[in-house]
C-alpha cells in the first residue's frame, strides 16, 4: 500500500468520525497582531493541545494530526506564527527576510495562542498538551516554563537553549515524547539529548529512518500521528484522573 | 425527568460473549503472509477492542472497519504485545475469569505478524458479520432507561459524597437483570452508585443529602473516623434538584445509602450482566432507589447528565443477587470503620499496607464478581479464600491496581459456610506513581481521591428460596 492510500485512508477516516467542527479562528497577540489559527473542539470537554509548527512550514503541516487528536477527544488549535500561512500582514509578510524580528515575536504568539485555546469552554485549562516541530520545539519548551499547566510535550527534530535544557531537567512531572528521523542532520542528537535530560520516568524518544524533518514525519511515516495520539492518550487523559481534582 | 423505552432484542452483549467463546484461532494456522484483517484479524477486535473502540465510546479511535483501523496498526501492535491493552490487571496465575479479556498468545501474534506483513485489508468477504451494537452509546440494550437529573459540576472546588432518592423505574415487581451507568461526563465522575431500598416516609424524592465534611486546606478530613461519607450526626446539607439554593440544618441524613454499592459506575467500569447466569435483584413494586453520587472537579465547568439503562424480567431468575453491604449500612462493620480510620501512608512510601478487610461468611454463597477499590495511590489488592479446613487460596490477585481502570472481574466460585475472604489492599505514595498528585503527603482514610480506602466490593448469588439475612458480615 503506498503512503499516499495510507494518508488518504487517515484522512477519510477522521473527516467520517464523530466531532464538533473544526473553524478557522483569530486572536490577538499581546502586541495586537492578529494571528489565524484553527481550532478543533472536543465534543466533550477535555484537554488542550497546542500545535507549533516549524519554520519552513505553516499550521496546514499539521491537518492531519490535529483532526487525529480531536477524533481522539481533544481540544486542537494550529495556528500560523506571525509571518506564515494566514497570519502574514502588516509588517510581517515573509519569515525569510523577516527572521529576526518574527522569531524575537514567537513567545508571544504562543501566549496568545495558549491563552486563546484555554478560554475555550470545552477545553479544560490546567490540562493543556503542546506539538512542536524544528524551530517550533524550542517554542514549545520555553511555553512549558512559563506555562505549569502544560503537562507534557511532543518534540519534533529540534533542540533548545541552555536555559530550556535547565527547565527540562528540573521538570519532574513533565513527560517528553521526543521524535526525529536518523538522517536529519542535527535533529536526532538534539531530540535524544532534551529526552535524555528529562527528570520524568516515562519521557521517551523516538527515531525513524528517511522520515524527513519535523512535520514532514508525519506525512512520510504514516504510524506517526498515530503515536502521538497513543501518547497524549497516555499522558494527558481525556477523561479519568490523570489530574488531581481542581480543589482550589 | 424518566422515560420508558421499548424493548427487547437479542441482547448484543451475548452475542459478544458468544463470539467471545469461539476459538482462538491458533498462531500455527496463519502464516505472515496470510494474514489478512478481514479475515484474521477483525474477529479479534470484534471480540476484545470493538466495545471500546468505535464512536461515541471511550476508545480514542474506532476499529470497526479496515479503514479505520489501519492508521493505528503499529500502535494497536505496540498496546496489544505490551500487554497495555485490552485493559486486564487480574495476575493469570490465580483465579478464572469469564469476561477476561485479555488477548491469549496465539491472538498477539496474530496481530503483530498481521502488522509486520504491512496490515494488509484482505477480501472483505472473508469478513464476520458486523457485531450490532446498540445505539445511544449502551453496551447492553435496555428494556428501561432512566435519567437522573442534570447536575451541574463547577469547575473548582470539593464536592463531598452526596445520595438523593427516586421512585424506582419499575411499576410492578421486577427483576433486575443487567444494569449500565452512562454519565454524559465521564471525567467528573469519581463514581455513581446505587441500590433500591423500601420506600420511607421520611425518604424525600428529588433532593440532594449530604454531610459537611470540616477539611483542611488541603481538603483533607479533620477527623477520620473510618466512614466515607462524612459524620453520621453534624450538618446536614441538601439542595433540591434543579435548584441552586443548599439548606442546612443540624442533625442526621433523611436516609442513607445502604446497599447503594448494588450497582455502580467507576472509571473504567463497563456494566453489570447477570443473564449470563440466568440471575437478577428483586425490586419489589413501591421500592426506592437510592443514588450515591461522588463528582470531583476538572477545572472545568459542565453539566452531566447522567442515563440509567436496565434489563428487566418479570418472571424469577434460577439465582438472586445479594450485594455485599457496604460501610455506610444501618449496620455498619464497626471494626472495619476502625481499621480503615487507622490507614496512615507514609510520605514516599511505595508499598505500605493497608488494613486487613475479612469478610465471613455464615451461609453457602456462590461469588460471581470481585471489583476491588481504592484511590490514585492503590498499588495493588490480593482475595484471599480462606476455607473451613484453614486452607488459603488466593483467588484474584491484582498487581497492579489502576484507579482509571476499576474492572469487575466475574468468576464463579462456590462458598461453603464456615469460610471467610480477606482482603489486603497495597499503597505506593511515591514519586514513582505518575497518578500521585503529592508523594511528601500523609495519606489517611476518606472518600476524596487524594485520601485514601481500600474496599473489597463483591457480588454472590443465592438460590431463590434461600434466607439470606446475615448471610455475609465484614468485620
Amino acid at each position: 500500500m503506498t503512503m499516499q492510500v495510507v494518508l488518504a485512508i487517515g484522512l477519510a477516516l477522521v473527516a467520517s468520525a464523530a466531532r464538533a467542527e473544526q473553524r478557522d479562528v483569530t486572536f490577538p497577540a499581546s502586541d495586537g497582531f492578529m494571528l489565524q489559527g484553527t481550532f478543533y473542539p472536543s465534543v466533550r470537554g477535555g484537554p488542550g493541545i497546542l500545535l507549533i509548527h516549524q519554520c519552513n512550514a505553516d499550521r496546514r503541516s499539521y491537518d492531519q494530526l490535529a483532526l487525529m487528536l480531536n477524533t481522539a477527544g481533544y481540544n486542537v488549535l494550529s495556528f500560523d506564527f506571525r509571518g506564515f500561512g494566514g497570519s502574514r500582514g502588516g509588517q510581517y509578510t515573509d519569515f525569510r527576510s523577516q527572521r529576526e524580528a518574527v522569531v524575537e515575536k514567537m513567545p508571544g504568539d504562543v501566549d496568545a495562542a495558549l491563552k486563546f485555546l484555554a478560554s475555550r469552554n470545552t477545553v479544560i485549562a490546567r490540562a493543556l498538551g503542546v506539538v512542536g516541530g524544528s524551530c517550533g520545539v524550542n517554542q514549545a519548551i520555553q511555553a512549558s516554563r512559563r506555562h505549569p499547566d502544560i503537562r507534557t510535550l511532543v518534540l519534533l527534530s529540534g533542540g533548545t537553549s541552555a536555559d530550556g535544557e535547565a527547565h527540562i531537567r528540573a521538570s519532574r512531572h513533565l513527560p517528553i515524547f521526543g521524535v526525529a528521523s536518523e538522517e536529519d542532520g542535527t535533529a536526532p542528537e538534539s531530540i535524544k539529548k532534551i529526552v535524555g535530560l528529562s527528570a520524568h520516568p516515562d519521557s521517551r524518544v523516538q527515531m525513524l529512518k528517511n522520515a524527513g524533518h519535523a512535520a514532514e514525519m508525519l506525512a512520510k511515516q504514516e504510524d506517526v500521528g498515530a503515536d502521538i495520539v497513543i501518547w497524549f492518550r497516555a499522558n494527558l487523559p481525556v477523561a479519568g484522573y490523570g489530574l488531581p481534582p481542581a480543589i482550589r | 425527568m424518566r422515560r420508558r423505552i421499548c424493548i427487547v432484542a437479542v441482547p448484543a452483549v451475548l452475542l459478544v460473549a458468544a463470539i467471545a467463546w469461539a476459538p482462538a484461532p491458533a498462531a500455527s494456522q496463519t502464516s505472515a503472509s496470510a494474514v489478512t484483517f478481514h479475515k484474521d484479524v477483525l474477529p479479534v477486535l470484534q471480540k476484545n477492542c470493538q466495545s471500546c473502540h468505535r464512536p461515541g465510546q471511550i476508545g480514542p479511535f474506532s476499529m470497526l472497519t479496515y479503514k479505520e483501523t489501519r492508521p493505528w496498526a503499529k500502535a494497536i501492535r505496540q498496546a496489544v504485545v505490551t500487554r497495555a491493552m485490552p485493559p486486564w490487571f487480574a495476575d493469570p496465575r490465580y483465579g478464572h475469569f469469564n469476561n477476561d479479556r485479555s488477548l491469549k498468545q496465539a491472538e498477539i501474534d496474530l496481530i503483530a505478524s498481521w502488522v509486520d506483513a504491512g496490515a494488509p485489508e484482505g477480501n472483505p468477504a472473508d469478513a464476520p458479520k458486523p457485531v450490532e451494537w446498540p445505539e445511544g452509546g449502551w453496551q447492553i440494550k435496555p428494556d428501561v432507561a432512566f435519567e437522573l437529573p442534570p447536575y451541574p459540576v463547577p469547575a473548582k472546588g470539593i464536592i463531598e459524597w452526596e445520595r438523593i432518592a427516586f421512585p424506582a423505574p419499575f411499576k410492578e415487581d421486577t427483576w433486575v437483570t443487567s444494569v449500565e451507568i452512562l454519565p454524559s461526563e465521564p471525567a467528573v465522575v469519581h463514581h455513581l452508585c446505587f441500590g433500591f431500598q423500601k420506600h420511607r416516609e421520611t425518604t424525600p424524592y428529588g433532593v440532594y443529602q449530604w454531610m459537611e465534611v470540616p477539611r483542611d486546606q488541603n481538603g483533607n478530613m479533620l477527623k477520620v473516623d473510618g466512614t466515607t461519607t462524612g459524620p453520621r450526626k453534624g450538618i446536614v446539607l441538601s439542595r433540591k434538584a434543579g435548584s441552586t439554593e443548599v439548606m442546612r440544618r443540624p442533625g442526621s441524613p433523611d436516609f442513607f445509602h445502604e446497599g447503594t454499592n448494588e450497582f455502580c459506575y467507576l472509571p473504567g467500569l463497563a456494566y453489570e450482566d447477570y443473564r449470563p447466569v440466568d440471575a437478577g435483584m428483586f425490586v419489589p413494586a413501591g421500592s426506592d432507589m437510592i443514588v450515591s453520587l461522588h463528582y470531583t472537579t476538572t477545572g472545568l465547568a459542565v453539566v452531566d447528565k447522567t442515563r440509567i439503562g436496565f434489563t428487566v424480567s418479570k418472571s424469577a431468575p434460577k439465582k438472586k443477587f445479594l450485594p455485599q453491604d457496604g460501610a455506610e449500612g444501618e449496620n455498619p462493620p464497626v471494626a472495619r470503620q476502625q481499621a480503615n480510620a487507622s490507614l496512615a501512608i507514609p510520605p514516599f512510601a511505595d508499598n505500605h499496607p493497608g488494613p486487613v478487610a475479612m469478610i465471613d461468611f455464615m451461609k453457602d454463597v456462590e461469588l460471581v464478581w470481585f471489583r476491588p477499590h481504592a484511590h490514585v495511590r492503590g498499588k495493588s489488592v490480593r482475595y484471599t479464600l480462606i476455607h473451613p479446613d484453614g486452607r488459603e487460596e488466593t483467588v484474584l490477585y491484582v498487581p497492579n491496581y489502576n484507579f482509571n481502570w476499576q474492572l469487575t472481574y466475574r468468576t464463579s466460585i462456590p462458598i461453603k459456610k464456615g469460610s471467610k475472604m480477606r482482603v489486603q489492599f497495597t499503597y505506593d505514595n511515591s514519586a514513582r506513581n505518575k497518578y500521585n498528585p503529592d508523594p511528601s503527603a500523609w495519606v489517611r482514610y476518606g472518600g476524596q481521591s487524594w485520601e485514601e480506602m481500600g474496599t473489597p466490593n463483591m457480588g454472590f448469588l443465592v438460590n431463590q428460596d434461600e434466607d439470606v439475612t446475615n448471610a455475609i458480615i465484614e468485620r
